[in-house]
């Protein structure tokens, strides 16, 4: 029941993305937006998302939207995550910020996918985290499932 | 993995990423830092992590391993060592072949036989396996509980995820020696989700079993488990015992059990037919219900009781004739409302490969686990009338296979006190929870004599 309409993206670089409005509504935070805005010429602003990145999101909503759930929309979601490690964690912040629940799934899975073999140390270093324990209280803790280090 | 990169708000850390991983990664991780240690400890996390979508319920196994038929004297059989099979006490209930645990990668169920996993890996070779009943998963937790034939029943709890296997203490009090076995249940109370045995030790012996135990645990809190007293008990037993005589008065044997919302229910033979007997784990007393009137109690055997949907079943099997070990037909009763059985469908056995047990659902109420005359375990879908063959088998005489629908857990069981856990320490607990041992063979000749 696409009305045609077309609704305008504004990146954070002010820049302009012309979507269907079907495409843009898979964001339940943009939809509310349109919702709420009476005069149909003013553009949406998204002043968090980068035009690369808002590219990137404008191309999953456009694919998930045409293509039914299929071998054909699977392999789009599996090349969809094959990028490097930075426009993933903005996928996943922009997708979060606009509540697109399929889309911070599959690419919070691919996270969680690269994360599983990792070591502690890795883990802190992706995530810029300290370690605050003590090595005494660290070697505790790896004994307390020492198979786990295996 | 490194680099300046944009961190990641915690809550989207936290509730979609790290909650889709593994339990060994999770274990792993506690040492990132306390906040992730104090995190993944948490019953929030523990809970979200449990019932979040991706972490998908696979089916557990026990089985028997054949031996690969060899010429070769030297061929390395992987349980020789382990598996001294006494042939002249064999008796019809004991495998001739060793039983091992297997679980499938994933709900599939596809491909090729079952894989060896961390997870269950080091009680692969435990020659007592077919001593051990276990019941669950509740949260991913198994209850263990041998089967000696003998005062010395026990019971543990077992958390496959996480390699914990903890041995439930017994009430103190001794049993009469004409060799009772336990009968137990297992699962949580709805009100405090804490987890709660339910335990009745007389069940096999000349008097109806009218004593029962009930123990509580609260993961991660007490060292030890708490017995529940029951107000009505009489002033001469120890405290802790219950009298439940009312309702298993004039039982004869238990047969499966099975817990669902709230309470465990076992399916029993009485003199006068069959019946259910359920615990309630929120009010903590035992009912009683009829089974369908129409289940035949002269039945042979192999009755069970499943979950469909969210309900509990009967599964009632009628045998092309009265000694075959065949199927003709499935009844399945469902009980939606306590008390109030209504016969589901029939389902007809002729038409199929031949059948000797249904064992359970699998995720929905069409896909059946089957024992065939073979032993062999397969899956039959009623809507499509296929059945899948999955690869392995039981043994001939009783029914060894045994199918759990299991989830990984972090629910930890060890308390307080911080042991540390190696695979060779795990298998040697559990071998000494399998063991029968010295005093056990004692009476165990002496009886003989």
């Amino acid at each position: 029941m696409s009305t045609g309409k077309m609704i305008v993206l504004r990146s954070k670089e002010n820049e302009t993305f012309e979507v269907e409005e079907a495409v843009a509504v898979m964001s339940p935070t943009i939809k509310r937006m349109i919702e709420d805005d009476h005069s149909a010429d003013t553009s949406i602003p998204l002043p968090k998302i980068t035009s690369k990145i808002l590219a990137k999101v404008i191309e999953y909503c456009k694919k998930h939207v045409e293509t039914p759930e299929s071998e054909e929309l699977k392999s789009f979601d599996a090349d969809f995550v094959k990028v490097d490690q930075q426009t993933l964690f903005d996928v996943i912040i922009a997708a979060h910020d606009l509540n697109i629940k399929s889309l911070v799934d599959l690419t919070c899975q691919t996270v969680a996918d690269m994360l599983k073999g990792c070591t502690p140390e890795q883990i802190s270093k992706t995530f810029n985290i300290e370690n605050n324990f003590a090595p005494e209280e660290e070697e505790q803790v790896r004994r307390e499932n020492p198979w786990a280090f295996e | 993995m490194e680099g300046d990169l944009p961190n990641l708000p915690e809550d989207l850390l936290i509730d979609e990423i790290l909650v889709k991983l593994p339990v060994k990664s999770l274990l792993r991780f506690k040492c990132v830092c306390k906040k992730w240690y104090n995190l993944i400890e948490s019953s929030y996390f523990i809970r979200n992590h449990f019932n979040n979508p991706k972490n998908h319920t696979r089916l557990l196994v026990r089985h028997s391993i054949r031996p690969i038929i060899s010429d070769d004297s030297n061929s390395d059989s992987v349980w020789e060592d382990d598996f001294h099979f006494d042939s002249d006490s064999y008796d019809g209930t004991e495998p001739q072949n060793p039983l091992a645990l297997s679980i499938f990668p994933d709900e599939t169920l596809a491909g090729s036989p079952p894989v060896h996993e961390d997870i269950i890996d080091f009680i692969q070779r435990c020659p007592n396996m077919h001593r051990i009943i276990m019941i669950g998963p509740i949260g991913g937790l198994f209850l263990l509980h041998t089967n000696f034939n003998d005062v010395n029943d026990r019971l543990a709890l077992w958390n496959p995820a996480t390699a914990e296997f903890r041995r439930l203490p017994r009430p103190n009090f001794r049993f009469p020696m004409d060799g009772p076995r336990c009968v137990s249940g297992f699962g949580l109370d709805p009100l405090t989700n804490d987890y709660k045995i339910v335990w009745i030790p007389t069940f096999w012996s000349d008097a109806p079993p009218d004593l029962a135990a009930v123990a509580l645990y609260t993961p991660g809190t007490d060292e030890s488990w708490r017995q529940i007293e029951n107000p009505n008990v009489l002033a001469s037993l120890p405290g802790i015992w219950w009298k439940c005589s009312q309702i298993f008065d004039d039982c004869i044997e238990c047969f499966s059990g099975e817990y669902l919302n709230g309470a465990f229910y076992w399916l029993v033979e009485c003199t006068c037919g069959r019946r259910v007997v359920l615990f309630d784990m929120g009010r903590d007393v035992f009912r009683k219900i009829p089974a369908p009137h129409n289940v035949n109690a002269r039945s042979r055997g192999g009755n069970i009781l499943v979950q469909i949907d969210e309900s509990i079943a009967l599964l009632e099997n009628e045998y092309m004739w009265p000694h075959s070990t065949v199927l003709k037909s499935i009844n399945v009763w469902i009980m939606k409302e306590e008390g109030c059985w209504t016969k589901h469908f029939t389902l007809g056995c002729e038409a199929m490969v031949e059948i000797q047990y249904p064992l359970g659902f699998w995720r929905n109420n069409y896909e059946l686990f089957l024992e065939t005359a073979s032993n062999e375990l397969v899956l039959y879908d009623l809507n499509t009338d296929k059945v899948k063959d999955l690869g392995v088998c039981g043994d001939e005489g009783a029914s060894f296979i045994r199918i759990f629908k299991y989830r990984e857990s972090l629910v930890s069981i060890k308390g307080r006190q911080r042991e540390s856990w190696n695979r060779d320490k795990l298998r040697n607990v559990f071998s000494d929870f399998l063991a029968v041992s010295e005093s056990d063979d004692e009476e165990e000749s002496a009886k003989n004599d």
